[in-house]
């Protein structure tokens, strides 16, 4: 039942003290159901300590360790190596990081500027409505909360930044977008001109191509194309 | 995961094509086929750009209709002809992905899948017809009424499109681009068709001239230049605001871009109107 | 850029001062943080955490739910969430928080909802409400609707209102940073010193008060659920600046853990019917709980599947090495697999290949929570001894031992606890640093201790394996100081601890750059390993009894002697005091109404 592979890893490097980057191979042999997290770990036990890499939760539920491999933004924490074989028809892999922001070491990039365009679009309740009379919770309906509810599982990966069309430079990111729009579908916001302001700014819809790689990577498998193109037809609170 | 758009045995064939590509299949399986899609009609897009540009260069010719005829008869050989055959590629594919998006983004059409094969059939429909009546020759189809037509759709279509976003907080420019695109979807497509279904109404002089004198073609290639110049510019604004960080460059750039649409639009505009 | 040629290069680069310092911004940390700025706002906090943003604490992980009981509603009562909290402690936990936590918990759902946390919603729109293992009605009779959750993603809902709202008051974030070591000034606690890992740069932070909320630390076993920064580091620095940890022996299993990530499949795979079973396919726990079979408690079921993997009735995955038993889903009917356990079976799916509607799912008892830590009061301020609190210095969320749990958590208090108790501390350091003293400037020996600490690593030219030292530990930990323990065991594991501290004082470094250099955190994270390792062998070995999570199979009984908190000392590896404290029994010692259940009673399902 164990089957071993033989594969390659052609993992982008990049030495923050000597500024040099480069690609560096490294093959191992991996049981079927390692996830790409445990290679990186075999790598650093038994090949080269020095590969630094980020993960936290390691199952998919935090977005910490998303990286390219052969080209396609994942996390690389639920990636198992037989799934990876299926998926690319190959063994060799290509490493890279994400390219949201600028990489600190190897594999490890500055998410903290990467969320700088979170922080951007406020996430939280910028105004939340005033409570029940009751004086406890507001009520949500339950098929209002559905229309969003998806949207609420983004862990911000950014896998979806990074396959994006749109480059990153000036668009606040599908993950951003949606982390906005969220809150103005919510219905205890009240603060939907300052929000409105943001999403249709310079660096919110018009940077949307609707390319749907977003939707199309998102590990959470969240339709953030759907969302955005919500926005864009103004339909925040879609009849129910 | 995602399903790519592939089912349909022409399509299969199709997507066969593309994906020996191993640059292109990288991203089929990536980022899937959208992201290609945006690509291309970006691709598309700005090769319009690129042949307004040289349309309105030799249409300008026109002022001096003996060197225009030469000009025509210089371009009247198969090379030219299968280039302008080709040039119904980005033309209309262009055209319906962009209906496709304005269909997604605005209408709520989530069949994105499906609309994706519909472009692609549409699309080949309309080249392969377009190369039929080419071969074919002149068929000499009333002008008056094919017109009227194609006024009365894009009229049709881009009030649709422009009611149903006008009241969203989307920037206008934004509005307009996607209103636009309504407006030229059957401009376009019916322009290029009847400049080949009536050959001489594209090449010859004379036709050309006696064609542009009616008002009514006066007053639908006016709107049509200036919507073109208008979507094509802002296009290009949209383009260099992804690339282009730094604010002051990218201010620059696009003032830049839109100078040029707009001396392009002037000249188109004249012509229109000294002819 | 930060390569260092020599140990004494290391220096302190800049002083920060904000008035409080938060050192881990789980839910826990933030929601103190959160507090503080909404009582008085305008307040300058820095929070410090190991991720590399908030958002990617282990907070996020979190499922099921939490408990809270809403004071209108009309069948559950506080007092009965008081009991089984009480209960499934094992008369363990204090009754003082056990009181307070209750009841302001459903104050502190409304808070989140009100700040923005997507709750699930029943049809009138209010907060829905699941059952959960433990909580129950009328004293113990029939489950309770209780936790109030978000979907399977609770933990997540809380981890992003409270980050949203310490945004919102402009908290500033120092991420992938990890605090180092404590500053003390005449006992009192004035802030910390933390390595920023991304430009290698050491920072003294100086604040009128520090709260610590550095949450768990189980990565020292095998199979664990926590996530890799769950190295116990916060309670090194507790520990390393003379200050005492509580009931570290108290460590929960869950039963069913995925073989190799450790993670976390739910109790309700059981509940659906689902049969665990060993190598030859019996099911085994018919054996040893003849009536509640695969339901029995938590620690009952750890225990069962460990004998059947120690008496060689186990299997050992082929890719991940580790021994397990067979969870077997396959009779469960279609829309059971559909509808109520799709998420957990797609965890099956997704990390181990296997496909519970025709295959065996291979489990085994996994590390999930630490009941103990930091001992506090009930208002989270840090002890020093069984009655005098270090000054300046507060705790919160898992880190923190309050204690609600006592030596067993009952799922979904948790979280009430980060969210009860953060607001508890967050209000008591609002009200102590409006007359507290400034810090004043940075003490003359900051950082000494870990400067020393990190020149042993970076001088160090030793020729052990950082990787091996590691594996050891978690095999060990997992043997000898797992689910079960005896007086045999835990001394060979103190012996071999001390085995390890030795060859881990030899490591060899392979770069001596300070940025990014996850070679030398992992050492540093290792050290800390080997320390909490050691004071777990030593309580559980101390503590002659069986509690909770805490079994000797030489004492399998619970004793009237062993009724208090193990408080333990150790300013270097081994060297360990041993100190008492009690068990707050306020609620019964009122003589309130229904007082004589919060006695020494039975723990019985
Ligand atoms: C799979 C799983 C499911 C769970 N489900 C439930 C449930 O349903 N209900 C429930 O009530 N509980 C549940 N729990 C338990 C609960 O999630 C945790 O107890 C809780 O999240 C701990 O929160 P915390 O804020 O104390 O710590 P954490 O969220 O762990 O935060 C600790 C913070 O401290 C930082 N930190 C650590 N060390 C340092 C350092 N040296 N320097 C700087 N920063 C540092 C970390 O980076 C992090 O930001 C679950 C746990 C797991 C693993
Ligand atoms: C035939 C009808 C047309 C339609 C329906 C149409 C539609 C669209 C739409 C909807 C967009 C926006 C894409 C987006 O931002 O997501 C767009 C972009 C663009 N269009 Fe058109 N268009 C048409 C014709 C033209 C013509 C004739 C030109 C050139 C002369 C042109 C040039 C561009 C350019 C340059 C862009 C920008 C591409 C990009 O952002 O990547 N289009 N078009
Ligand atoms: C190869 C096929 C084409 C031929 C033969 C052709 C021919 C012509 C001719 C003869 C005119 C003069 C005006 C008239 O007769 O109405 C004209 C105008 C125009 N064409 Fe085309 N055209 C072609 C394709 C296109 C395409 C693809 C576009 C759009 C991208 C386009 C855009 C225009 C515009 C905007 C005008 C108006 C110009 C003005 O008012 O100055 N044409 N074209
Ligand atoms: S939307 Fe999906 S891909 Fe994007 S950050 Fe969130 S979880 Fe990741
Ligand atoms: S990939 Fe990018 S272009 Fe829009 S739909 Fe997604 S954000
Ligand atoms: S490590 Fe958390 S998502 Fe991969």
């Amino acid at each position: 039942m164990s089957q071993e592979y033989d594969i390659t890893l052609k993992i982008s490097r990049y030495d923050p003290d000597t500024g040099r980057s480069w690609i560096q191979d490294y093959h191992l042999k991996a049981g079927r159901i390692l996830r790409f997290v445990d290679l990186f770990r075999q790598i650093n036990d038994e090949q080269d300590p020095t590969l630094a890499w980020s993960s936290s939760c390691e199952h998919a539920q935090c977005g910490t360790c998303g990286m390219k491999i052969n080209g396609k933004p994942l996390l690389a924490c639920e990636l198992l190596v037989k799934n990876a074989v299926e998926l690319f028809e190959t063994h060799t892999f290509r490493v890279e990081p994400l390219t949201i922001a600028p990489v600190i070491r190897d594999l490890v990039v500055d998410l903290e500027k990467a969320y700088d365009r979170i922080h951007l679009v406020k996430p939280y309740l910028i105004a939340p409505a005033p409570p029940h009379p009751d004086g406890d919770e507001y009520r949500i309906s339950p098929r209002v909360l559905k229309t969003y509810e998806e949207a609420t599982r983004c862990i911000n990966c950014f896998c979806c930044s990074t396959a994006c069309v749109t480059t990153q430079r000036n668009y606040l990111g599908p993950n951003a977008m949606l982390a906005n729009i969220v809150r103005i579908m919510d219905p205890r916001e009240t603060a939907e001109k300052e929000r409105l302001d943001v999403l249709h700014g310079e660096n919110g819809t018009p940077r949307c191509r609707t390319a749907r790689a977003c939707s199309f990577v998102c590990p959470k498998e969240i339709d953030i194309a759907h969302f955005i193109a919500l926005a864009k037809e103004g339909a925040f609170r879609r009849s129910l | 995961m995602n399903t790519s758009a592939q089912k349909n045995p022409f399509e299969a064939y199709l997507t066969g094509i593309l994906c020996r590509c191993e640059r292109l299949s990288c991203y089929v399986r990536s980022r899937g086929w959208g992201f290609i899609m945006t690509w291309a009609h970006r691709v598309a897009g700005i090769t319009l750009v690129l042949y307004m540009f040289f349309h309105i260069l030799t249409l300008s010719g026109l002022y001096d209709p003996a060197s225009f005829a030469s000009k025509m008869k210089f371009f009247h050989n198969f090379l030219f002809s299968f280039l302008e055959w080709a040039l119904a590629l980005p033309v209309i594919f262009h055209g319906l992905n962009g209906a496709r998006l304005i269909l997604y983004e605005i209408f709520r059409v989530r069949e994105d899948a499906l609309m994706i094969r519909w472009v692609f059939l549409l699309g080949a429909l309309y080249v392969l017809t377009l190369g039929i009546f080419m071969l074919m020759g002149n068929q000499q189809v009333s002008a008056g009424f094919f017109w009227l037509m194609v006024a009365i759709t894009s009229a049709i279509s881009s009030v649709v499109v422009c009611k149903k976003i006008w009241h969203t907080k989307n920037a206008t420019p934004w509005k307009l681009q996607r209103v636009s695109g309504a407006l030229l979807l059957p401009m376009v497509s019916g322009h290029m068709f009847f400049m080949h279904l009536n050959y001489q109404v594209g090449h010859d002089v004379e036709t050309i001239l006696a064609r542009m004198s009616g008002m009514g073609i006066k007053f639908v290639d006016f709107v049509f230049v200036v919507t073109v110049f208008f979507h094509a510019g802002f296009g290009l604004c949209t383009i260099i605001g992804d690339y282009v960080e730094d604010s002051r460059l990218r201010v620059g750039l696009s003032v830049f871009a839109s100078f040029v649409m707009a001396v392009f639009a002037y000249a188109g505009v004249k012509l229109v109107f000294s002819i | 850029m930060r390569s260092i040629k020599l140990a004494s290069e290391l220096k302190i680069d800049s002083v920060l001062k904000p008035e409080v310092l938060v050192i881990g911004a789980g839910g826990a940390g933030l929601r103190c943080a959160a507090e503080i700025c909404e009582r008085r706002p305008g307040t300058s906090i820095i929070a410090v955490t190991k991720v590399h943003s908030p958002q990617k604490s282990h907070t996020s992980t979190a499922q099921g739910g939490m408990a809270a009981v809403d004071p209108k509603d009309p069948i559950d009562r506080i007092v009965y969430h008081m009991f089984d909290t009480w209960k499934g402690s094992d008369c363990s936990a204090d009754q003082n928080i056990i009181k307070a936590v209750c009841e302001s918990a459903w104050e502190q759902i409304v808070w989140l909802e009100r700040h923005g946390m997507h709750f699930s919603r029943t049809e009138e729109g209010r907060i829905a409400k699941r059952p959960f293992g433990g909580h129950m009605l009328n004293f113990g009779q029939v489950k309770a609707f209780r936790s109030c959750y978000e979907a399977d993603r609770t933990g997540k809902g809380i981890m992003d209102t409270v980050w949203g709202e310490s945004l919102k008051h402009g908290v500033v974030f120092l991420n992938q940073s990890v605090a180092t070591e404590l500053l003390f000034r005449n006992g009192r606690c004035v802030g910390a010193v933390v390595l920023m890992e991304q430009n290698g740069k050491f920072v003294a932070i100086l604040a009128k008060a520090t709260v610590m909320a550095t949450g768990g630390k189980t990565r020292m076993y095998q199979v664990s659920t926590n996530c890799r920064q769950n190295t116990g580091d916060g309670l090194c620095l507790i520990l390393q600046a003379g200050l005492p940890v509580m009931d570290l022996e108290a460590v929960q299993f869950h039963p069913t853990g995925i073989v190799g990530p450790g993670i976390l499949a739910s109790e309700a795979l059981r509940g659906e019917g689902g049969i665990l079973r060993n190598k030859d396919e019996e099911p085994f726990m018919e054996r040893y709980a003849p009536t509640a079979k695969d339901l029995a408690p938590r620690d009952v079921v750890s225990r069962c599947i460990m004998t059947e993997i120690r008496e060689g009735r186990g299997c050992v995955h082929p890719d991940h090495k580790l021994p397990h038993v067979w969870l077997d889903l396959r009779h469960l009917p279609e829309y059971i697999h559909k509808t109520r356990i799709l998420e957990v079976c797609g965890f099956f799916r997704k990390f181990v290949g296997v496909e519970p509607r025709h295959e065996l799912c291979p489990v085994t008892p996994t590390a999930h929570y630490q009941m103990g830590g930091a001992p506090t009061n009930e208002f989270g301020e840090v002890q020093k001894d069984a009655r005098q609190i270090v000054p300046g210095l507060y705790a919160c969320g898992e880190f923190a031992a309050a204690t609600l749990h006592g030596h067993n958590r009952l799922g979904t208090n948790s979280l009430l606890e980060l969210i009860t108790m953060g607001k508890v501390v967050g209000e008591r350091v609002t009200a102590y640093i409006e007359h507290a003293e400034n810090p004043g400037d940075i003490p003359k020996d900051a950082g000494s201790r870990i400067f020393s600490r990190f020149s042993g690593y970076l001088e160090a030219n030793g020729q052990e394996h950082y990787a091996k030292i590691r594996d050891a530990l978690r095999v060990l930990m997992m043997d000898k100081v797992g689910v079960f323990r005896n007086e045999k065991g835990l001394t060979e594991a103190i012996e071999e601890l001390k085995m390890l501290k030795d060859r881990a004082r030899r490591l060899e470094l392979s770069s001596r750059s300070l940025v990014m250099n996850q070679d030398l955190i992992q050492f540093w994270e290792l050290d800390h390993l080997l320390d909490i390792s050691m004071v777990i062998a030593q309580s559980a070995l101390a503590r002659k009894e069986s509690r909770g999570a805490h079994y000797r199979e030489d004492y399998p009984e619970r004793s009237p002697e062993f009724h208090y908190h193990t408080l333990a000392y150790m300013t270097d590896c081994g060297n360990i005091t041993l100190d008492k404290r009690d068990i707050d029994m306020s609620i019964f010692e009122a003589k309130g109404e229904h007082y004589e259940k919060f006695g020494i009673i039975e723990r019985k399902y």
